[in-house]
């Protein structure tokens, strides 16, 4: 598996954890009325403990992760590195936030496991694992303008909006909806809980809309960069999916949901007869909430894809075309490591630009945004029109 | 007349949306010294590179070579301090005439890894 998917890969399991967490306890605090609570506490506890177990997992994996990403060496070697990691670079001192939050979270889930503890619980499980997502918020794209920035709000605000919508309809879809028809819990009050869903990922809905467009103006630097760009193909393919998700969630609301609540005013179970099993709205809201869980999780997907590859903002920033991705799957040798694989710096592609000189992207399809008038010893590469990304004139530093 | 919260937010969002950000994820290089393709009269004694991003100094190398591919640079390369980990230098000894090539690798704040390398001469 090449390294590139792994760390996408760890991305997109540590977010869907934080999904899950931040889903089964939007359910517990928000979606499932009070009524309902003692009869769904014990089964929304359990998937959240699932999910906080997944999080255990996910903050040593990226941990992991991130070390192979920046030192570029194997698992083997990577042993090494840990500690250094930990202690002396800035992902390291934010990771290390995530050890103590995650135990607390387990304190208190334990503590919570009682229904009537469950309210107070649930909303200090909610903060700390806000700040589990904000320690991803602080470590990736957004901190380069240093911490505590706008960008970083804005990424933390909009994973938390998305970790609402695609967790409470993950946790509803396996916890909630299996026992929703259960006749010990009243038409009203299926009714009541159908409606706080709605309300719920519509309010999520609207806060990932604002900070997502704004995010991807932020990133995308102009909008012709979608079609021109890696970050904006996989960002179209993301859209793709977050549209179904929302033609999905307009069919709930504007569809389903009333028929569940005129249902409910009439008196009558929403479940009906079956004969008109096809047609009965909670089973077909039921059915389309696990289709939409599904398109989220492939968002979730594409979200993480889009935190390991590189915005455009930056190719064009520094004149490289946005088609090259700066990841080097080469081991390197670094001055602070002396059992570190030695190898010379690998050079099957680069980038001979202006300014700098040649930006090396070993294993990648690179392309030249124009010739170089400095580096002699550049490879030979394909031009791109200038059209593309243009290099100013006052950018010539030499 | 009091203003509701809803303005006041409405108004603290504006705001915020409007502070102009020019935020760079990937570290590269933006300026040196010596300066791309330069001709130097004299050999330098430092040879520094300023990123447009924060350096993780763990991950990151400065090396100079001679033309013939020797390491001439004194040290490995280092982030300097109270340069908010945006410089990376290394010393040279006195270099002789000819032409040099820097070879820099670095990991940003973020996490990603870009590397690069530019050419200088120093004439006689």
């Amino acid at each position: 598996m090449p390294r590139h998917t792994l760390y996408v890969a760890i991305s997109a399991f540590d977010i869907g954890a934080i999904a899950t967490v931040v889903g089964a306890l939007s359910c517990r605090l928000w979606i499932v009325p009070s009524a309902a609570i003692e009869h769904f506490h014990q089964r929304l506890w359990r998937l959240l403990g699932v999910g906080l177990f997944g999080l255990t997992v996910s903050s040593l994996a990226l941990l992991i992760g991130r070390t192979m990403e920046m030192s570029r060496q194997p698992l083997a070697r990577v042993w090494h590195w840990l500690p250094l990691v930990v202690h002396e670079t800035q992902f390291g001192h934010v990771w290390l936030a995530r050890p103590p939050v995650v135990l607390l979270m387990w304190a208190v889930w334990l503590v919570g496991r009682r229904p009537s503890h469950g309210g107070v619980a649930g909303v200090l499980m909610f903060l700390a694992v806000g700040i589990i997502a904000f320690t991803r918020s602080a470590t990736g794209h957004p901190v380069d303008l240093g911490p505590w920035t706008f960008p970083e709000w804005v990424d933390w605000v909009h994973l938390m909006g998305g970790a609402i919508w695609a967790g409470s309809l993950l946790v509803m879809t396996f916890s909630v909806f299996p026992t929703l028809t259960d006749p010990d819990i009243s038409v009203a009050t299926r009714a009541t809980l159908v409606k706080n869903l709605s309300t719920v990922a519509a309010t999520a809905l609207a806060v990932i809309l604002v900070t997502g467009l704004w995010s991807a103006y932020h990133y995308l630097n102009q909008w012709g960069s979608l079609w021109h760009s890696t970050y904006g193909h996989t960002l179209l393919v993301k859209l793709f999916f977050v549209l179904g998700a929302i033609a999905l969630g307009a069919l709930n609301r504007f569809v389903y949901v009333p028929r569940i609540r005129a249902a409910a005013h009439n008196n009558s179970s929403p479940l009906i007869p079956a004969r008109s099993a096809q047609t009965d709205p909670l089973r077909l809201l039921t059915r389309s909430a696990a289709v939409e869980t599904v398109v989220l999780l492939v968002v979730l997907v594409t979200a993480a894809a889009l935190l390991h590859d590189m915005p455009p903002r930056d190719a064009r920033a520094n004149g490289i075309n946005s088609m090259a991705r700066a990841h080097d799957r080469y081991p390197t040798s670094y001055p602070r490591l002396e059992r570190a694989a030695v190898r010379p710096m690998a050079n099957p592609s680069a980038i001979p630009t202006v300014r700098y000189g040649v930006l090396d992207f070993p294993g990648h399809t690179t392309y030249s945004t124009g010739p170089s008038k400095l580096s002699t010893d550049a490879i030979p590469l394909r031009r791109l029109p200038r059209r593309v990304l243009p290099i100013s004139p006052h950018r010539l530093e030499a | 007349m009091r203003p509701t919260f809803g303005k006041l937010a409405g108004i603290g969002l504006l705001l915020a949306f409007s502070v102009p950000i020019s935020a760079q994820a990937h570290a590269f290089p933006a300026r040196s010294r010596p300066r791309v393709g330069a001709t130097l009269s004299q050999s330098p004694h430092h040879i520094r590179i300023w990123f447009d991003a924060g350096l993780e100094g763990l991950f990151c190398s400065l090396t100079v070579k001679n033309a013939a591919g020797h390491i001439v640079s004194s040290g490995p390369g280092h982030v300097v301090a109270g340069s908010h980990d945006r410089l990376l230098e290394t010393a040279v000894p006195a270099l002789s005439p000819g032409k040099y090539h820097v070879y820099w690798s670095v990991v940003a704040v973020d996490g990603h890894h870009t590397q690069g390398r530019y050419m200088f001469r120093i004439n006689k």
